[in-house]
């Protein structure tokens, strides 16, 4: 669904390339997991997926990026819409300012794109329902919650009907409530087997949801794997990276460990095993 | 968090019953016959009926808060006009060694009614007005999308700035920046705040660019609507009505 090849990108007037080489896929309805320290280029490469790189940055981008079959540099910003849909930090900064209700908001990405009165309605129908908004529909979209804007805000993307969701730092904002709620809304995507890419740096929260983490730091991508095999490596404390809790408790327990635990599940279940052969 | 604009939904017949399009061509012919218009009752005139519409609107208390925000302007104006307009001849009053003069006067008393004019003008457009339904009315008649995001956006740009100062005024506060005192004082203070605005409103135009850009906004397509708001009865006539009267101003106004 994702295909980056070599790709190397550079902002205007700057000498420092922000993304350098990176090279990897994603498959149809996974959910890749992107972690890294401030300034690692993160968002830098959601913005590439989008096409916004270089086309509304412009800057000095080599490489090929290949989303659902499209050439993202090759294509324009108005079509790529169509099979990516970004979602950023702030929920308020994504709302176009042009509509009165959440319904309106959500679709004002299908009134730019000329899809008929009929299919807008039903698309609007689709995606509240999806996401819990159903009775939010008439409310002013600037009068909700962080977590129910961050909602409208994934709402008013995934109405487009996006192979590919990327979502960039979406709960950076949000309290632990509205947190929740998100994440609800990304597990609702991927029963819905969207194909998702999500920048966050709650690690355990995001463990939870991705069946692989893709780490960078200064703009190279320095792993690609399972979040227990990731968070296993030895030079995984030297990223700059938060480790999940767990996997810390389980690396002090047994050091010798060729691999740890991410989430909460998969600890209580090393632990049943560990007691089991401590005991014998 | 609201929407940042000022506009309140109210059951007039100018909030309710006239179309954005149409106001928004009442603004623009107000601002031109403002100019056009040549003589003092005619601006008069002109300035009872955009007060009129605001009273009638029943934002008439909060558009003269608005344009007694301009006095500074307008004193500014008549001190400058009545003391140096290259056109004064007749003295019309002398306060020790200042000679105000009768031309400089009146030309001020035009200007005056021109600025005080386009705000109520303004204000009947901005606080009656959902800048989300202007945008949709605006290419419906055939603007470019961007053409009408831009009159949107125009219309919240001030309450958008007022809200970013204040909260970045609390933030330098917080951090002991004082916000009173002498002029010097003040003026630091004022360059504390504007800088952040600045930037911060930066960073804004570049997100809200994106969060467009994301949504197709420049999807080489004919946009469609998800809500149709019909047109009252009765406004293209209102329309050419507005029209006509400003070209027949404009034509007088160039013909004498």
């Amino acid at each position: 669904m994702i295909r980056v090849r070599g790709l190397t990108y550079t902002y205007p007037n700057s000498d420092k390339q922000v993304l350098k080489n990176i090279t990897l896929e994603v498959e149809r309805g996974e959910t890749l997991g992107i972690v890294g320290p401030n300034g690692a280029g993160k968002s830098t490469f959601c913005h590439a997926l989008m096409g916004l790189v270089p086309h509304f940055y412009h800057g000095t981008i080599s490489g090929e990026v290949i989303v659902n079959g499209v050439s993202v540099v090759q294509s324009h910003m108005g079509e790529m819409c169509r099979h990516v849909g970004l979602v950023f930090q702030e929920p308020i900064h994504q709302f176009s300012g042009a509509k009165l209700t959440v319904e309106e908001e959500i679709a004002f990405g299908l009134e730019n794109l000329g899809v008929d009165s009929a299919t807008m309605q039903e698309r609007v129908d689709w995606v509240t329902a999806l996401l819990g908004l159903a009775d939010l529909r008439r409310r002013n979209p600037y009068e909700l919650s962080g977590g129910q804007m961050q909602r409208v805000a994934i709402a008013s993307v995934l109405v487009l009907k996006p192979q590919v969701l990327v979502l960039d730092e979406p709960t950076s904002q949000l309290d632990p409530a509205g947190t929740a709620e998100v994440f609800a809304a990304i597990e609702a995507l991927r029963a819905e087997g969207v194909t998702t890419v999500i920048v966050e740096h709650k690690v355990e929260l995001l463990v939870e949801h991705c069946s692989r983490i893709a780490v960078l730091v200064d703009g190279e991508l320095k792993a690609l794997d399972t979040p227990s095999r990731v968070f296993s490596r030895a030079d995984a404390e030297h990223w700059g990276v938060e480790i999940p809790r767990y996997s810390r408790a389980y690396r002090a327990l047994d050091p010798a460990s060729e691999s740890v635990p991410t989430t909460l599940h998969e600890t209580v279940e090393r632990l049943r095993d560990y007691e089991l052969s401590h005991r014998g | 968090m609201t929407s940042v604009t000022l506009y309140r939904p109210r059951a007039t017949f100018v909030h309710q019953g006239v179309d954005p399009f149409t106001k928004l061509v009442y603004l623009l012919c107000s601002i031109v016959m403002a100019f056009a218009i040549p003589t003092f009752w005619g601006a008069a005139g002109m300035l009872v009926l955009n007060l009129g519409v605001l009273a009638w609107a029943r934002e008439l208390k909060r558009s003269l808060q608005t344009i007694l925000g301009s006095l500074l302007l307008l004193v500014t104006i008549f001190v400058i006009q009545g003391l140096f307009n290259p056109a004064n001849r007749t003295l019309l009053f002398t306060l020790g060694p200042v000679h105000v003069y009768q031309e400089g006067i009146l030309f001020a008393l035009t200007i005056s009614f021109r600025v005080v004019n386009i705000i109520a003008a303004s204000c009947v457009f901005v606080m009656t007005t959902s800048p989300a339904r202007v945008m949709d009315a605006c290419v419906r008649y055939g603007l470019p999308p961007k053409a009408g995001y831009v009159v949107t956006s125009i219309m919240q740009i001030i309450p958008t700035m007022l809200t970013s100062v204040a909260r970045i005024r609390e933030a330098q506060q917080s951090r002991g920046m004082s916000m009173s005192g002498n002029v010097l004082q003040r003026f630091r203070s004022f360059l504390a705040v504007f800088g952040p605005m600045v930037l911060s409103s930066l960073i804004s135009i570049q997100d809200r660019a994106i969060a467009l850009e994301v949504r197709g906004f420049s999807a080489r397509t004919k946009r469609t609507f998800y809500v149709d708001h019909p047109v009252p009865r009765g406004m293209v006539l209102l329309r050419a009505l507005l029209l006509l009267v400003t070209i027949a101003v404009v034509v007088w106004r160039l013909a004498s």
